[in-house]
């Protein structure tokens, strides 16, 4: 292995740690952080299975920020679509089927279930593009409307950057220049404990790229407004059960 | 302040262009020594003030984990950056609800976030200066704590949890706001934000009685300070002196005469607002919640029960079981605490009340829901009782009802302009800003439909109407409580 094949495998690890220790840290932060005050923005469930439903509906299908925003709702929306589908798919690889291909085995599901899930699967894969699509749309939405770029930062625009890059970079290897994807696989591979170390894919640049931006992503992650992946779970206004009068609720700093 | 001006009447609530620094210079009394050190805080800004903002920060964080999550987890969406009646009214960006919390969330990043430690530039981190202090005594009290920002937010982030923790590092540094702790203290020594003492008390409510025995020609009671009486009921003192408040006094007084339930006030607990929730500090806010506790014990009453007023009704409603609880000796039938209205409207639909819809034939109805009963509270058994409940007692009372705009009413309905802690003389300007959007909703039904009488269940919105709407050229007299009109209609004697 040469200098620069160890700098990769030094990255990932290194991001990987960076990761999650800095967002095990601040989840086991706001876990430990109590909530004295009963505060669900009302009308809100009375019992706790309907406030995980309304959170639910706050993961899945983002429902507040509906009623908000729609252009914001539908280019966030297909972001995250695209980012979930991208996950799954990269997800596959250590299951051993190769990032180019389709070939996913269902059939130990039986037949009905392949056949219903296959189509599925095979269309999430012609999803690619609107990612870049969506990245661009929110990117405008923020340069143009006077309000959110007032509130915007460099490091707003810098991370749906990042976003476009990744998954720029992704669209162009699918699309244009496919690496050597068995030499990708290797390399990857590679990465998790137990197998041994392979080289990097140096002759495909594109692919370096594509990694170095992922591993920057996971290295803020802990840093920025991404936060909100976990943070969502933990909001209050969201996730309380509105049901003060019914039980009382008490924290140990606030009954002394 | 002859120089105050209203926006413009359309019936359309438009989304103004950006106009930095439009509402600066609108700011309240900082409050003086006495004010501050009687509730507990620092007299005068201190020597070591940053310092001490930072550590009371980071006791914060330690303490509430809504505030935790809201600064970490904003996105900058924008989603919220439209839905601030002040933002709306003023123009002003720092009034849009995510900028309000950067000037917060700024000072975090900065002493707390390793972004904000080596790359403040690039994510937006502030040193805690004294620019930035003004700034936050200004736009922290150009936050009325309504809500409405976070039904909006994808996470549910409530700048008014983020007002409430700023002003209280601002209190305890020692720049506190002169109108809500002066009232803080009175409640505290007192037993009511107007000061009213017993005697003065008693006189009134002694008048009312007499006013209604002329009026009525029977004998209504306003007891107080009664041992024994099944129902303590706990009001804003603004229901003893001001109108039109007053009047949704004699309602409830009318509806528990009529019902033949045992109720007093009492003189200790002749307060049901509490101010410690708009500063945000919960040893004040659960002081003045005990007052209710001892009412209720040395008065030997049954049930609790709260008038016509929103903020009141989420601390009673959400957190007088935390506060002042637990409760487990008074009746168990009944919800504790319950609002005037879930008492009324139960005795409507079990047919306890007799009532004259046409004595309100001279109105025309419609329903301002209060921010702190629409999104931090309940009424009845179901998610969404605070808006039927109410509605349901109008319906009853008036024959002549019309629902403003959707988009600002219920779960979105919009600030009167005038709440947490912020309805003193100083913001009038801003008060009457911040009113535009309701104005605008209200203004369509009145040329629509001939609206003329706003009802409401809280003693800021209807002082704060009361107030601000001659500016518009609205008669005053259209905001009015929900008790009110009941008193109208309900038919006195005959239950036979
Ligand atoms: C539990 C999973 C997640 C939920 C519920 C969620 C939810 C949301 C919501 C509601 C927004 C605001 C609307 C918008 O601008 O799109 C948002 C923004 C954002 N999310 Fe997520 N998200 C999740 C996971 C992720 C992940 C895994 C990433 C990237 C690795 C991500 C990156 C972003 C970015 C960059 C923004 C800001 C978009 C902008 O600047 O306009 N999210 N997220
Ligand atoms: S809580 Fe209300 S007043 Fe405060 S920022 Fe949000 S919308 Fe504006
Ligand atoms: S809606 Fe919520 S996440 Fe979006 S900018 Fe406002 S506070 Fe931040």
């Amino acid at each position: 292995m040469n200098p620069i094949s160890w700098f990769f495998v030094g990255l990932a690890y290194f991001a990987g740690a960076v990761f999650a220790l800095g967002f095990g840290w601040k989840l086991w932060s706001w876990l430990r952080t109590p909530n004295p005050l009963i505060i669900p923005t009302t009308p809100a469930p009375t019992t706790t299975g309907g406030a995980a439903a309304r959170v639910a509906g706050e993961v899945l299908f983002f429902k507040s920020l509906f009623r908000g925003n729609r252009w914001t709702w539908f280019f966030g929306y297909l972001m995250h679509l695209s980012i979930a589908v991208a996950l799954m798919r990269h997800a596959v690889v250590p299951l051993g089927v190769p990032v180019g291909g389709s070939d996913l085995d269902f059939t130990a599901l039986g037949p009905a279930a392949s056949d219903l899930i296959r189509p599925f699967w095979d269309a999430t894969f012609r999803l690619g593009p609107l990612f870049p699509i969506a990245v661009i749309g929110l990117l405008a939405r923020r340069a143009w409307v006077e309000r959110t770029r007032y509130i915007s930062y460099a490091a707003d625009y810098a991370i749906l950057l990042l976003l476009l890059g990744i998954g720029g970079s992704g669209v162009l290897m699918k699309y244009v220049w496919e690496p050597d994807v068995d030499a990708v696989h290797h390399f990857v591979f590679g990465l998790n404990p137990g197998h041994p170390f392979a080289p990097a894919p140096l002759g495909d640049p594109l692919f370096l790229f594509h990694f170095t931006l992922v591993m920057t992503l996971m290295m803020v992650f802990p840093f920025s407004k991404l936060l909100h992946v976990g943070g969502i779970f933990f909001s209050p206004t969201r996730s309380q059960p509105d049901n003060p009068r019914e039980v009382r609720h008490v924290t140990p700093w606030a009954s002394q | 302040m002859a120089d105050i001006k209203a926006p413009e009447l359309t019936g359309r609530i438009e989304v103004p262009a950006v106009s930095e620094g439009a509402s600066a210079e609108i700011r309240p009394h900082v409050a003086g020594e006495a004010h501050m050190t009687k509730i507990g805080f620092p007299g005068k800004l201190v020597d070591d003030w940053q310092e001490r903002a930072i550590e009371k920060m980071r006791d914060l964080l330690s303490k509430y984990r809504s505030l935790q999550v809201f600064l970490d987890i904003c996105v900058q969406c924008g989603s919220c950056t439209d839905k601030c009646h002040y933002f709306l009214g003023t123009g002003d960006p720092k009034n849009m609800p995510v900028a309000r919390q950067e000037l917060l969330r700024s000072v975090y990043r900065r002493y707390f976030t390793p972004g904000g430690k080596y790359v403040p530039g690039w994510v937006g981190a502030r040193d805690l200066t004294e620019d930035v202090l003004k700034e936050w005594f200004v736009y922290f009290h150009q936050c009325s704590q309504c809500r409405r920002c976070s039904v909006f937010c994808p996470y549910g982030i409530d700048t008014a949890e983020i007002s409430m923790a700023a002003r209280e590092i601002m209190d305890s540094i020692g720049m506190g706001q002169k109108y809500s702790n002066e009232i803080i203290g009175k409640v505290q020594t007192i037993g009511n934000n107007l000061g009213i003492p017993d005697r003065a008390l008693a006189d009134t409510l002694e008048t009312l009685e007499e006013e209604a025995k002329e009026s009525t020609n029977v004998d209504v009671k306003l007891p107080l300070n009664v041992k024994g009486a099944d129902v303590l009921l706990v009001t804003p003192s603004a229901d003893f002196f001001s109108e039109p408040h007053v009047e949704g006094l004699v309602g409830y007084a009318k509806v528990f005469h009529q019902a033949g339930i045992s109720w007093t006030l009492s003189s200790y607990a002749s307060e049901a607002a509490n101010f410690g929730l708009f500063i945000g500090n919960y040893d004040n806010m659960r002081k003045i919640a005990q007052r209710i506790r001892k009412a209720a014990i040395d008065l030997g009453v049954k049930r609790i029960v709260i008038g016509e007023c929103g903020h009141a009704w989420r601390v009673a409603y959400s957190f007088l079981n935390t506060l002042a609880g637990p409760w487990d000796f008074l009746d168990s039938r009944y919800p504790v605490p319950q609002h005037v209205c879930e008492v009324t409207y139960d005795l409507i639909n079990r047919g306890a009340l007799k009532l004259d819809p046409t004595a309100n034939d001279q109105y025309t109805v419609t329903f301002h829901d209060s921010c702190n009963v629409a999104r931090a509270s309940r009424m009845g058994d179901q998610p969404g009782g605070q808006f039927e409940i109410p509605r349901g007692i109008v319906k009853a009372v008036a024959k002549k009802f019309v629902e403003m705009d959707p988009g600002t009413t219920r779960d979105r309905t919009f600030c009167c302009g005038g709440g947490g802690g912020l309805l003193t003389d100083e913001l009038l300007d801003l008060r009457v800003k911040g009113a535009m959007p309701r104005m605008q909703a209200l203004k369509r039904v009145m040329d629509s439909d001939g609206v003329n009488y706003m009802a409401s269940i809280c003693a800021i919105c209807k002082a704060q109407f009361t107030k601000i709407m001659p500016y518009y050229k609205v008669p005053r007299e259209t905001i009015g409580g929900v008790h009110q009109l009941v008193s109208n209609a309900i038919v006195l004697g005959g239950k036979e």
